[in-house]
C-alpha cells in the first residue's frame, strides 16, 4: 500500500464520513446511528403459552386476536422495527390455520429494567393481547 | 502501488459486486413484501413504483447487469454508477414502504461508491501530474476507496455514539444489556442462558461490551491507511459481528463479508493456492459443488423451517460466504488492459448527476425517519 493509495483511501474515507453526517441516510451514504442513544430499559413483544413459557411470535400461525391496535398503547414502547415485524406477523398470520388445534396464546411485552443500574437486569411481563394461535409445524 | 498484483483488484471487485447483487435481491422484496403492494395507499412516486412489480424487477435486472459488467471490467466506472442508481431507487422505495431505511444494505453499495470515487480521484491526480493512469493502478485505487468506505461505515457508527452521548456511551451500565436482552432469540438455549444471562446480570460485562463496541468501531479509521492495523481492526469487527449475531440475531451480513474479504487482502493468493490444489486433484467442479451443497442445504432451511431471526441471518451469511468463495475460486485473467486511460469525463458527469439526483431526492421525497432509532 503506497502513499498514493493511502491518500486516496483517506480522501474517500473523509468524503464518505463528511457527506453522511451532512445529508444523513441517502443511499449509499449513512451514519449508522442505530443504538447511538443510550436507554435505561428496553422491551419486546413475545408469545406466552398457557404453561407460562415464552416464545417468538413467529413460532405460531393462524393468529386471532381481540384488537391488534392495542399493541400501540401497551406497557411502553419497544424497538420500532421489531414492533413492526410483530404487528405484520400478527396480521399476516390472521388467516385460520389448518395445521393444528388453536391454543390460547398471550402476546406479552417483556420489559428489561435495572432497578439498580449497577445490579442485575430484571424482567417484567405485561399482557397485551389474548389470542388464539396454532403452533407452527 | 506495487505490493499487490493488478488482477487482485478485479478479484475484490467481484466480491463487492456479489454482495451488492445479493442486496439488490434483498431489496426486490418490495413487490411481494409487507404490506401487499395493492394495499399501499397514496400517490407519491415511490408508492406508485412499489405497486409496479414489473418496473421494480426491471430496475433489479438493470442493477444486476451493471454489476456483472463492473465485475468483469471494474475500471469502467459507468457500470458501477449504473448499478448504484437503480439500487438507490430500490432502497428508497423499500424505505417508503417499510417506513425506514435498511442500513445493513448501505455498506456494500457504499464500498462500490468508494471504488468509483477513488478511481475518479486517481484519474484526476494523474491528469494533474500529466501522466496516464494504468488499468492496474485504477483497480488498486478502487480497492483503496472501497476499503476506506467499509472502515468509514464503522467509524461513522462510533462517531454518532460519541456525538450523541459522548464517551459515557461506553460506560453506560444498562444500555447494551437492555438492548441485548430485548433482542435475544426466544426461547433461550442453555448456552444463551449462560452467556446472555451473565451479561444481563453484570453491569461490568455490560460496560465491557459497550467499550469493545466503541473501540472496534473506531478502528474503522485505520482501514484506509495501514494494512497491518486494518487486519487487527477487521478481526475485532468480525468478532463483534459474530457476537452480535449470536446474542441478538442482528447482522450486517454484507459488512461482515466485506470485512473478511477486504480486511486481509491475502485472500486472492490463498484462493490461487486452493485453485491450484483443486486443479491438480479434481476439476473446478469441486468448488462449484461446494457452493451448490451450501445453497441446497441453506435455502430450504430458510424457506421451509420455522427458524429464528438468528438462524435466518446465519443462513444468509453462510450463503453469501459460499457464493463469495465460489467467486473467489474463479480464475482471474492476468491480461489486464494496460493502455493509458485519460480522465473519464462522461463517467464523472454521470456520477455527479446521479449523486445530485439522490441528494435532491432527500429534500423532495417524503421519506420517513429511520425506524431503528430510539
Amino acid at each position: 500500500m503506497d502513499r498514493r493509495a493511502k491518500l486516496l483511501g483517506a480522501l474517500v474515507f473523509a468524503t464518505y464520513v463528511l457527506v453522511s453526517f451532512r445529508i444523513g441516510e441517502v443511499f449509499p451514504f449513512a451514519r449508522f446511528r442505530m443504538f447511538s442513544r443510550t436507554v435505561d430499559q428496553a422491551s419486546r413483544l413475545v408469545a406466552r403459552t398457557a404453561d407460562g413459557r415464552i416464545h417468538e411470535i413467529a413460532e405460531f400461525e393462524g393468529w386471532t386476536c381481540d384488537a391488534v391496535a392495542k399493541l400501540d398503547e401497551s406497557c411502553g414502547i419497544g424497538y420500532p422495527d421489531a414492533e413492526e415485524r410483530v404487528r405484520a406477523e400478527l396480521k399476516r398470520r390472521g388467516r385460520p390455520s389448518t395445521s393444528g388445534a388453536p391454543e390460547v396464546v398471550e402476546v406479552v411485552r417483556q420489559q428489561f429494567v435495572a432497578p439498580d443500574p449497577e445490579g442485575p437486569m430484571v424482567t417484567r411481563q405485561c399482557a397485551v393481547l389474548v389470542c388464539r394461535a396454532v403452533r407452527a409445524q | 502501488m506495487t505490493d499487490e498484483p493488478a488482477e487482485h483488484g478485479t478479484w475484490f471487485a467481484r466480491i463487492i459486486a456479489v454482495v451488492v447483487a445479493f442486496d439488490v435481491l434483498a431489496m426486490t422484496q418490495v413487490p411481494w413484501g409487507l404490506p401487499a403492494p395493492r394495499a399501499l395507499a397514496g400517490g407519491d412516486v415511490l408508492l406508485r413504483l412499489a405497486r409496479t412489480p414489473l418496473l421494480l424487477f426491471a430496475l433489479s435486472c438493470l442493477a444486476w447487469a451493471a454489476l456483472v459488467a463492473f465485475a468483469r471490467a471494474p475500471e469502467k466506472l459507468r457500470f458501477g454508477v449504473l448499478a448504484l442508481v437503480p439500487a438507490a431507487i430500490l432502497q428508497e422505495t423499500l424505505a417508503r414502504v417499510q417506513g425506514g431505511h435498511e442500513e445493513p444494505l448501505f455498506q456494500p453499495a457504499g464500498a462500490l461508491l468508494g471504488w468509483v470515487l477513488a478511481v475518479l480521484l486517481a484519474r484526476a491526480l494523474a491528469s494533474r501530474d500529466g501522466r496516464p493512469l494504468l488499468a492496474g493502478e485504477e483497480r488498486r485505487s478502487g480497492l483503496a476507496g472501497a476499503t476506506a468506505v467499509v472502515g468509514a461505515s464503522y467509524f461513522s457508527a462510533a462517531a454518532c455514539k460519541l456525538l450523541v452521548e459522548g464517551p459515557q456511551w461506553a460506560l453506560h451500565p444498562v444500555h447494551v444489556r437492555a438492548m441485548t436482552l430485548a433482542h435475544q432469540p426466544m426461547p433461550p438455549t442453555a448456552l444463551d442462558q449462560l452467556v446472555i444471562g451473565a451479561l444481563g446480570q453484570s453491569a461490568t460485562l455490560g460496560r465491557a461490551a459497550a467499550t469493545f463496541t466503541l473501540v472496534v468501531e473506531l478502528g474503522g479509521a485505520v482501514f484506509a491507511v495501514s494494512p497491518k492495523l486494518r487486519r487487527v481492526a477487521a478481526l475485532g469487527l468480525v468478532v463483534w459481528h459474530v457476537g452480535l449475531l449470536y446474542m441478538t440475531g442482528i447482522c450486517f451480513y454484507g459488512g461482515l463479508v466485506l470485512l473478511v474479504a477486504l480486511g486481509d487482502r491475502r485472500w486472492p493468493a490463498r484462493f490461487a493456492r486452493a485453485r491450484a490444489w483443486l486443479t491438480a486433484h479434481r476439476p473446478r467442479a469441486i468448488a462449484a459443488g461446494a457452493f451448490l451443497v451450501g445453497a441446497i442445504v441453506t435455502l430450504p432451511y430458510v424457506a421451509f423451517t420455522r427458524v429464528t431471526q438468528r438462524g435466518i441471518t446465519a443462513s444468509v451469511v453462510a450463503l453469501v460466504f459460499c457464493l463469495a468463495a465460489a467467486v473467489g475460486l474463479l480464475p482471474v485473467s492476468d491480461a489486464a488492459p494496460v493502455e493509458p486511460r485519460p480522465l473519464d469525463r462522461r463517467a464523472a458527469l454521470l456520477l455527479v448527476v446521479a449523486l445530485a439526483a439522490v441528494v435532491a431526492g432527500l429534500y423532495v421525497l417524503p421519506l420517513q425517519p429511520h425506524t431503528h432509532h430510539r
